[in-house]
Parts: C-alpha cells; structure tokens; sequence
C-alpha cells in the first residue's frame, strides 16, 4: 500500500506544518461487500491470534484513536523508533487476512523451480517474456499475466527440460550403461568439427558439464586420436575446474579409447578434455586432438539403490512393467512438481499417455515423455494453486501445510520447498508455531536465501535495474557491463549481510560497512589494495559511503543516461523507503521539463521551477532528498562540485527539520518512523505476492510491532511475516483484488 | 514438409557462434518462397513501426500537400521510396487523451497506438484497452500461416519500478493486444524471435514424424486444458480469471501446432541462424527488421508489429553523436539543441523504416510485383511532438500498396479532427477484414487513399 496523498502536495504542505496527517493514517472504511468484519475461523490451523487490531470493515470514527496512526501517533518525534507496542490491541475484533490471487511462477520462480526439481540448471526462462510488474514487484499474483506467446516458450522448454531429464537419467537406471557426452555438441571455443567428433587445432579445452548422480567413484573413458606433427605425440589432459586428473599420451592416428577412474561428489560437474601440446610448422605440419566423445560409468556397486529425489527416471521401464513402472516416476515427479500428494485418479491420467505412445508404435519412455511435459505444462505446476474455500469453511480458513511450505519456499527461496520442507508439511508438523519458524531459520541460513536477497532487495532498493540503465557512454566511459554487475552485487553483499545477521534492519540505511572488488573500489576512490574478489571494507563516521542510498547501484538506476536527476532520486526515496507516493504533476506539466541553463547550476534550475506554487507543493519535500546526494554523480562517483558549480546538499527533511548533508539526511531517515512500517509493508507484499490496501493496515500494524520489538532485525520481520494470518490463512476471493 | 536441405537449422551453429555478431545471410534467396494456390494474388501484410516519445513535427510534415511535396529533413531517407510512401497528416487518436484520468500520455498514446481505445487505469490488476488492429487482420489470416503474428521490439522492460504516472508497464510495453486485457508480448531477442520462426521444421522429418509429433503435442495440451478447467471450479472468482489466459494462450497454441501440418512448410531457404543480440543498435534493429523480412518473404506470418523502444523510453542515442536520453530531450521545451538532436533521432528512426521498405521492394513474389506491393507498413509514434504531448495531428506515414489499392506517393494533408481509427479501418478493408467499426471512434474508411 502506498500512502496515496489525496489529491495534490497541498495536502503534504499541511501535514509538514504539523497537520496530524488523518487522511493517510484513516484509510476510508473499505465498502461493506468487500470486507466484512467477519471473526476468523480457522478449523484446521492452529488458533488465529487474538492480536489483529482492527477490522477494516469498521469505520474511519471508530478507528480515531490516536495511538493507531503509525505516523503522527505513538511515537515520539525525534526517538530512533516506533512505539514497540501495538497500538491497536483491543482483543475485540480480528482483522482479515487478504486473499492473493494465484500466483504464476515468474521467470526466476520457473528456473529455481526446474533447478531444484530436476538437478538441471538451465536457465530456459531468460527466453520468456518479460515479467509483469506492480506494486513494486515482479511476483504479485495480480498483476502476473499469462500472455499467447508464454504459454508457447513454457512448451517448448519443458520438452527441452524432459529431454534432458530422460537423456541423463536413463543410463542411471542401468548403472551398467554409460552416459555418452558428444564433443561436437559442447560449447567449446576453439576448433571445429571433424570426423563425428571435435578437432582441438590449438591448445585448449572442451568442456563436458555433467552432473553426477551420488558420490562415489566413476569411470571416464576419451575416444580420441590425434594429427600427429612435430618431434612429440599429442598430450591429452583430462581435468575439472582446480586440476588435472588425468594425463594421457595420444599416440594413435585413429579412434582409441583413453581411460580413468575418477571420483566425484553428487551434483554439478565441470570436466574437460585438453590439448595441451600444440605444433604447427609449414614443414612439419600441424598438431591436433581430435575428440570423439567423453562416456562416464557409474562403478557404484549399488547404483540405482539410493536414488536423489532429483532422479525423474526412477526405475527401468523396459525390464519392468512399464505401467508400473510409469506410475512410480509419475507420482515421485508430480507430487514434487506440484508441491503436494498426486491422486491416484490423477496419475491414471497420466497414464494415458503410455497408451497414446503405443498407439503410434513408439515404446514406454516415450509415453512417460509426454506424461513429464503434461506435468510441466500443467496449471498445477505453473501457477501455485491455493483452492477455493468451500461453503462450508466460511470466509477465511487456514492453509493446508503443503500451501504454507510453498508460501514460505517461494518467499526465501524463489522456488520449490526443499525435502525437509516437504517433510514438515506431510506429516503436518508446518502448521505448529515452533516448526514454522524452525523451517524459517533453517531455509534462511541455507545459501538459496540468496534468491530472496536478489529478487527482493534487487527490486526493493533498485540495484536489480543498474543491469538495464541506459547511460550516455560519451559522458561516462568508464561505464562496462562489469561495473554494473559489480554495482548490482555491493547492494546483495550488504543487504545478505543484514539477512543473515542480527543487525537493526534500519542500519541499512548508514552501515559502516560495504563490500568492493577492485573494479568499484577504484570507482568509489577507497583507498587500499583490492582485488577481483570481494572485499568487506569498514567506513567510519566521516566517510560518505555508508549505506544502501550510497550505493552504485541506487545512484546509478536513479539518474538519467547524462546527469543525475534529484527528482528522480528523491521521488524514489519516498516510494520505496517511506511508501509514500507522490503524486503525478497536475496535467499539462508531465515529467516537467527541466530548464537548459548552462549558466545556472542544476539546483538553481530545479529552483526556478519550484516559483509555481503548484510544483512547489510536491518537490519542496521531494527535491532536498535528491539534492542531498548530488556529490555522487550520475553512476555514483564522488565528485567535489558540479562542472564547476558548487553542490549544496543541506535542505529540510519534509519541509521542516534541516540538514546539512547527506549524511544528515540519512541519520533522520533512519529515524522516521515511517521507514520501519515501510519495510513492513514492501516485505509482506513481496511475501504474499499482493498488493498491499487500506484492508491490509491491521496486518501490517501488527508485523510492525513484532519487527520493532526485535530491535528491527530482519529475522524477527519474517518470524512475524510468517506467523501472521496474512501469511497463514486465506480469504474467499471477491472479484477485485 | 519439404525435404529440401538448405533448410538446414542446427543449433550448434548458433549456439557456438564465436562470438559472431548477427550477419544476416539467412535472406540466401530473394526469389519468392512460396506461391499461392488458393488465390491468384499474393495476401497483403501488415507491419507497424512504433517510436516512442513522437517526432519533432517541423521537419517531418511537409508544406504542400499532393504528389509534389518537397521531403522535409526527417523523411529524407524516403527519397528513393517516395512513390511507395503516403505521408498522412491531421489524424488524432483522441482516445489516448486523458479524459478525465491525468497524466501518462506515453501509457495511454502507447496502449491506444494500435488500439485506438481508451486504456483503464490501473497499476496492472485490471488492464483494460482493447483489441488492436493488427490482431483483427491475425483473425483474418488464422491458420493460414504458421505463426498468427509476430511482436517484435528492441527494449524488453526494466525490472524495477513503475512505468507512467500510475500506469501499468504493460501498457507501454505492448503495442498489439489479442484482447482488451491480454496484451501479447515481444520478443526482443533475433535468436529467440528466429527460433520460433522455424520451430519443428525439420528438414528430415518425415510427414508421418511430423503428424505423430503434431498428435502427441495436442494430447499434452487437451491433458492440461482438462487440468486448467477442472480448476476452474474449484478456484476463487479472479483465480479463474487468471486460468482463462492461460487457457487462451492453450488454444491459440493448439491453433498454431495445426498450423504446423496444415500448411506444410515451404521452400523457405535459412542457412544459418541469428547467434545474439548485436551490441550496435542500428544492427539489432536492422536485424530484427530483416526477420519481418524473413518471415514474410516465406508466409510464416502475415502480421507484424515492432516497437523500437518502450513508450517514454530513454534510450541513449550516443551513437548518432546525440547526448541526452531520448525521452528527456523530447520534453525540448523550444530549445533548438534539443530540436536538432531529437531531428537526429527521427531521421535515423525514418531511415530504419526506408530500409525495411528497400528490403521488401527486394523481395519478388509470384506475379512478378514484389513484397512491398503487397503490404501496409504503419510507421508512427504514441504522441505528435513530446513536449506538448498531444495526440492530434500525429506523425503517420504508410508505405506500401496494400495490393494495389492505395494510391501511394502523395502527402494527404486531412482536417477537422479526421480519427487514426479511420486509417486503420481503411487498412483492414483493405487486406479484407471483415470490420466497420474500429476501437472508440472508427467508423469510416479514408477515401482520400484509394483511387
């Protein structure tokens, strides 16, 4: 919910000069067939806590209590932090969880999905298009919308996905059976093919990416010759990415095979095959490898005895009994695709396509394919079902464990629940209090909490855009692709750092702490020696890089391809840390141009455009925010003035209290309340993948308290997150959202 | 399907490209692709060519109507085309004006570009504006063709933030909407759009492998859309909402998987396929252009549409020695640098829509005429000029004979608030569609293009 200000900055000019700001803390009494004010009634969860504070089908008199403005009341101007109770406790009345619409996955959701379904990391969505966005984020349910052309790139990647599934899983079935990697069809940068097989005409390498299906040992075997030249015969290397595993002298001019017994951990594998001795002279003629294939064998004894949940092909479809052995796979595939038990009813249908295979002469694997797509192209897989509550549930109910794991998987992880996950949820131990947070911490401090730092904070605080800037190359040359991703990875670092740690969530915003490699080190001017990996640096008080708003990326997204654009960044910064938007310019002044005065400085021209009464009411409170950042220049260098124009960046926070510099300027951020609650309101949107209302303004009071009771940590904003009815439960949808 | 082997599409030869920017000798033969045994002629095409931020008027209108006009600066690339170009002037698309709704001409000038429909405001729960023209004449030429339309643009969408005063991206990313509420997405990638252009056709596949690869395809989406429905019952109102896109994408799919089979492939000649997004933005472009080209050239589609860029985007044209961002130097305000920069973005914009006409005179069908005889090629822009914003008087141009029926090489100079609705009425009578009335205020075709 953004706090919408009614009408035009007028108002604003109001609340400044000490106008309680009632038409921002009362929200209009939502309309009565929308939003009754129903008691929750939970008949499988655990009881709904007796804390909601408001209903928001009551009206605006009922709720004028002072202590229920997040803004004006209950909190002491001046102090660091929000009064930690909440305020709106009465014990009467709960208020209603919202009801999200389903959400799709989004073009991150699908790859983690895939990831960690099957073991393959494709990244097939990077061909999608663009995601849909609203309300701040790309996962609002909403807003998402399936397009002609989506529903046509999800099919043709998940036959590539079953492709591969099948082309790997197959040999492990029968651990007998090699898996046979073609050289000619790996990504390899020198040479060419020849002979069925790649030519190797310098020194370098092929890789063969694999990924191994437990631990243990394996046998490689090269099918290579060489062209022989010059006084030595072709050396071949076999390695991973740290070092050589095997050596091998290549002294045949056809096909021979080269062996190795290797050992390897479950997962992702790098290997390669390398020509490490080239030899060209016009006498003595050219040296080359030639590679056929790299084949790998399981040597495992009791291969095929403990399968990984990622095996789709699960058993040998062609000694079994195919339809048993088709329902096996079905079922371990679509209850994890799905994120919940398959019914039997449902898996006959899937059989079917063994049937329809038959039918045109082809054989078993060929149905269980077509029955994997189906999985794939399903609506159960490609959007996350949370079903209709039946007449008998009333208005709201619980979710079942299977809907709380995906809400809570999708939140950190963007993508499926893990096995422990699932654990929790079928045997229904999700829906206790201390499991949920349990499964909260545990998947925080997993490493596929980082898809929740990039996704949420990429988006939140914009460093996701710094890929995408557009910028005038003449006015900024040192501007690359690396220094962008360097930028975009300063913001995850710091924000995992808040994640992870016991940290007050609102040091965000001066840390004395970044993360710079060389290259953004060098941009930024800090002195020391730094290297292509990322260093931790400590800035003390003086230094003028503390926090997220001194970041490249921030400072980058927020300028134009030439300059910076104070408006640009002030506006920002009340949308996505005060989640108050400012509203459009009245018509007839859209993006109001700014002034070409090469003899007045930037800030003299936005001041001459703030003469109109009209545009002043908005950009006194909007400009100062920018203004004071205008040391860092349009992709976020220091810079001491501007083009020989002094900077000036005091000014006053909200028309009232002055400060000199940005460092000021962040200090009062920090303090205002309305940061906090901010927080709140961009972390549950982003958690229940739904735009947040007036509706919404009890949940929010009441994750805020907890949030400020925790001394603002980020682990006790999610701890309420999840505990709270907005994550726990589901309203019948109306038809608005 | 053909077993000819010059169609030979191996994705190795893209996926190792080396590097390569995209060269284009996929156009290997310029002779006709395909003949037409249905009808004695050629069908006409339809392509629209969408810029954002408008165009600086003063140097694209020119002074005197009729055949003899001098070229203003902008429209100097069309100097060898002038016979195959109309220049129309006064129309309006007055359902992009604000009505009531504020700021965000770029969102409503972009989503009503092709629509001529007055978009709902919304952040992005309840998109509304309207079918858009060129999915009218997809309607006309279902089936006929592999692909229904083709979407194409240059800027896919910046993943953070919002995108025109309180306006939905999606209503300036898209141009061409399938529904009201159904925008269809572009494809921004040559790799990705060529793909899809050739998908399934294998070259050694045999017919009897190309049904049974069409059936069991089908069978996939007859299972889904079986799931899809019977959740329908069991899901909240808007979750069914949600299900009905995803069904309509099922059915167009289904659409166009028959398409597959029922009109077999042709001798289309593509030797080698786009390997990435050429880094030179006149290339991407230009490559993009020659894969409307391509894919009219072999009737794989009949309707496309392009966007340079998203509406108010603010693309740098650095590389036509311009400094500023696009849409920031169209808020000119008079200044007469930004006039001549923004003179410099259009007459290169211009420039692109000459070359893809020169690429299409290149192409001869059947009848000895050539491609451009049979399409209607739309070039304008969400708004007139980009200070003022205005939706009156916008900068069209259309290229190409439409068959024959349009009396092109002239400036037609129209008055008294002529509707763009009208021209794109007149544009699908044209091609034969069925329509009499098009989006809020279409109700008459413009005689002043025909003989």
């Amino acid at each position: 919910m953004q706090q919408k200000l009614a009408w035009t900055c007028l108002v604003w000019s109001g609340w400044v000069g000490g106008c309680t700001l009632t038409d921002i803390a009362n929200p209009p009494p939502s309309p009565p067939d929308v939003a009754p004010a129903l008691p929750i009634r939970s008949p499988d969860g655990p009881p709904s806590s007796p804390a909601g504070p408001r209903a928001p089908g009551s009206t605006a008199d009922d709720e004028t209590q002072p202590n229920d403005d997040p803004v004006s009341g209950g909190t002491e101007e001046g102090t660091t932090r929000p009064d930690g109770t909440d305020p709106g406790v009465t014990g009467e009345v709960s208020c209603l969880p919202p009801s999200p619409t389903t959400r799709r996955l989004n073009r991150m959701e699908f790859d983690h999905t895939i990831r960690d379904l099957t073991g393959l990391d494709l990244g097939l969505a990077r061909d999608f298009p663009a995601d849909d966005f609203g309300y701040g984020f790309d996962n609002i349910g909403a807003v998402l919308t399936v397009s002609p052309l989506l529903v046509e790139k999800w099919e043709s990647a998940v036959e590539t996905i079953v492709d591969q599934v099948i082309a790997r899983d197959q040999n492990l079935v029968d651990p007998a059976a090699a898996t046979i990697l073609q050289a000619e069809e790996m990504a390899t940068s020198i040479g060419g093919p020849i002979d069925e097989g790649w030519n190797l005409w310098s020194d370098g390498e092929i890789p063969f990416p694999w990924n191994a299906p437990r631990t243990g040992r394996y046998r490689v075997a090269i099918r290579a010759y060489g062209h022989q030249a010059g006084p030595d015969p072709v050396a071949m290397d076999l390695r991973n990415d740290t070092e050589v595993l095997a050596s091998f002298v290549v002294e045949e001019s056809t096909y021979q095979t080269f062996e190795a017994e290797i050992f390897l951990e479950q997962g992702p594998v790098a290997l390669f095959v390398a020509f490490t001795n080239d030899f060209f002279s016009d006498v003595d003629g050219d040296r080359n490898l030639i590679v056929d294939h790299l084949s790998i064998t399981d040597l495992a004894d009791d291969a095929g005895a403990d399968l990984s949940a990622q095996q789709v092909i699960r058993c040998d479809l062609t000694t079994q009994d195919p339809a048993v052995c088709a329902r096996t796979i079905f079922t371990h595939f679509a209850t994890r695709a799905w994120r919940r038990p398959v019914s039997s009813a449902e898996i006959d249908r899937l059989l079917a396509f063994l049937d329809i295979a038959a039918a045109e002469g082809d054989d078993a694997i060929t149905g269980v394919k077509l029955g994997l797509m189906a999985i794939l192209l399903s609506p159960h897989f490609l959007y996350r079902i949370e079903e209709e509550l039946s007449d008998a549930e009333g208005d709201v109910r619980a979710l079942n464990p299977y809907e709380l794991a995906s809400r809570l998987s999708y939140f950190l992880y963007a993508s499926m629940p893990d096995d422990e996950l699932f654990a929790a949820a079928a045997d229904g131990s999700l829906l206790q209090e201390e499991v949920l947070i349990a499964q909260l911490n545990r998947m925080i401090a997993d490493e596929k909490s980082q898809a929740f730092v990039d996704s949420f904070a990429g988006q939140w605080l914009f460093s996701r855009g710094v890929r995408d800037a557009f910028l005038d190359l003449n006015r900024y040359p040192e501007w690359d692709d690396a220094l962008a991703a360097a930028m975009e990875m300063e913001t995850a670092l710091v924000f995992q750092e808040f994640l992870r740690s016991d940290r007050s969530m609102l040091d965000l915003f001066d840390a004395d702490f970044t993360y710079v490699n060389d290259r953004l080190a060098e941009h930024y001017g800090l002195p020391g020696d730094f290297s292509e990996s990322w260093t931790r640096v400590l800035l003390d008080e003086q230094s003028p890089r503390r926090g997220v708003l001194t970041h490249g990326a921030f400072l980058t997204v927020t300028s134009l391809p030439t300059r910076t654009s104070p408006v640009k960044r002030g506006k920002l910064i009340l949308e996505q840390l005060l989640c108050i938007a400012p509203p459009p310019p009245p018509p007839g002044v859209e993006g109001l141009p700014e002034e070409v005065d090469p003899t007045a400085s930037l800030r003299e021209r936005f001041e001459q455009h703030r003469q109109d009464p009209v545009c002043a009411s908005c950009h006194t409170v909007m400009d100062p925010l920018g203004f004071a950042l205008e040391h860092f220049d349009g992709v976020g260098a220091w810079r001491d003035d501007d083009h020989g124009f002094a900077i000036d960046s005091s000014g006053l926070y909200m028309g009232v209290t002055h400060f000199e510099d940005h460092r000021e300027l962040l200090g009062l951020l920090k303090q205002d309340p309305l940061v906090a609650d901010c927080i709140t309101q961009k972390s549950l949107t982003y958690a229940i993948g739904h735009g947040i209302d007036d509706e919404d303004r009890c949940a929010i009071d009441s994750i805020r308290a907890d949030f400020a009771d925790g001394g603002y940590r980020m682990r006790d904003l999610f701890t309420a997150i999840v505990q709270s009815d907005a994550f726990r439960q589901k309203r019948r949808q109306t038809s608005t959202p | 399907m053909s077993t000819n082997k010059t169609l030979s599409l191996h994705r190795r030869n893209f996926l190792r490209g080396a590097g390569a920017t995209l060269a284009l000798p996929f156009l290997e033969s310029l002779r006709p692709a395909k003949t037409y045994a249905q009808s004695a002629s050629a069908p006409t095409r339809m392509f629209a060519f969408y810029v954002p931020n408008g165009i600086h008027m003063a140097d694209f209108t020119p002074t005197q109507a009729g055949s003899t006009y001098a070229l203003p600066a902008i429209l100097s690339s069309l100097a060898p085309h002038r016979a195959d170009v109309l220049v129309l002037s006064g129309l309006d698309n007055e359902p992009a004006t604000a009505q009531g709704d504020g700021n965000g001409d770029h969102a409503r000038g972009t989503s009503a570009f092709l629509t001529c429909a007055h978009p709902v405001k919304t952040e992005g729960a309840n998109l509304f504006v309207g079918p858009s023209m060129d999915q009218l004449v997809a309607d006309h030429y279902s089936g006929q063709t592999r692909l229904r339309s083709l979407e194409l643009g240059c800027e896919g969408g910046g993943s953070t933030g919002g995108c025109d005063s309180g306006y939905s991206c999606a209503y300036t990313r898209n141009i061409s909407w399938r529904t009201a509420s159904t925008p269809m997405a572009k494809e921004i990638s040559p790799r990705s759009v060529f793909d899809r252009l050739f998908a399934g056709m294998s070259p050694d596949e045999t017919l009897a492998q190309t049904r049974r690869r069409r059936l069991y395809r089908q069978s996939i989406l007859d299972y889904v859309r079986e799931d899809a429905t019977t959740l329908q019952a069991r899901v909240g109102l808007r979750d069914r909402q949600k299900l009905e896109e995803y069904l309509t994408g099922v059915r167009e799919l289904e659409i166009r998987i028959d398409a597959l089979t029922e009109a077999p492939g042709n001798q289309c000649r593509a030797t080698e396929a786009p390997t990435e997004t050429p880094a030179d933005f006149e290339r991407y472009v230009q490559s993009m252009l020659d894969l409307v080209v391509l894919a009219f050239r072999c009737d794989l589609t009949r309707v496309a549409t392009f966007m340079l860029g998203n509406g108010s985007s603010n693309r740098s044209f650095g590389f036509l020695g311009v400094s500023g961002s696009h849409h920031e130097l169209s808020h000119h305000q008079g200044d007469p640098a930004k006039h001549a920069a923004l003179r410099t973005i259009n007459t290169w914009e211009v420039a692109q829509f000459a070359y893809l006409i020169e690429r299409l005179k290149q192409v001869e069908e059947t009848d000895g005429s050539n491609l451009l005889d049979h399409s209607l090629l739309l070039f304008s822009s969400e708004v007139a000029d980009g200070n003022s914003h205005g939706h009156a008087n916008l900068p069209v141009l259309l290229a190409g004979h439409g068959g024959g029926e349009i009396v092109s090489g002239r400036h037609v100079q129209f008055s008294g608030n002529v509707p763009l609705a009208n021209l794109y009425l007149s544009m699908m009578q044209t091609i034969g569609v069925d329509v009499d009335r098009f989006g809020d205020d279409g109700t008459n075709r413009l005689n002043a293009l025909f003989a």
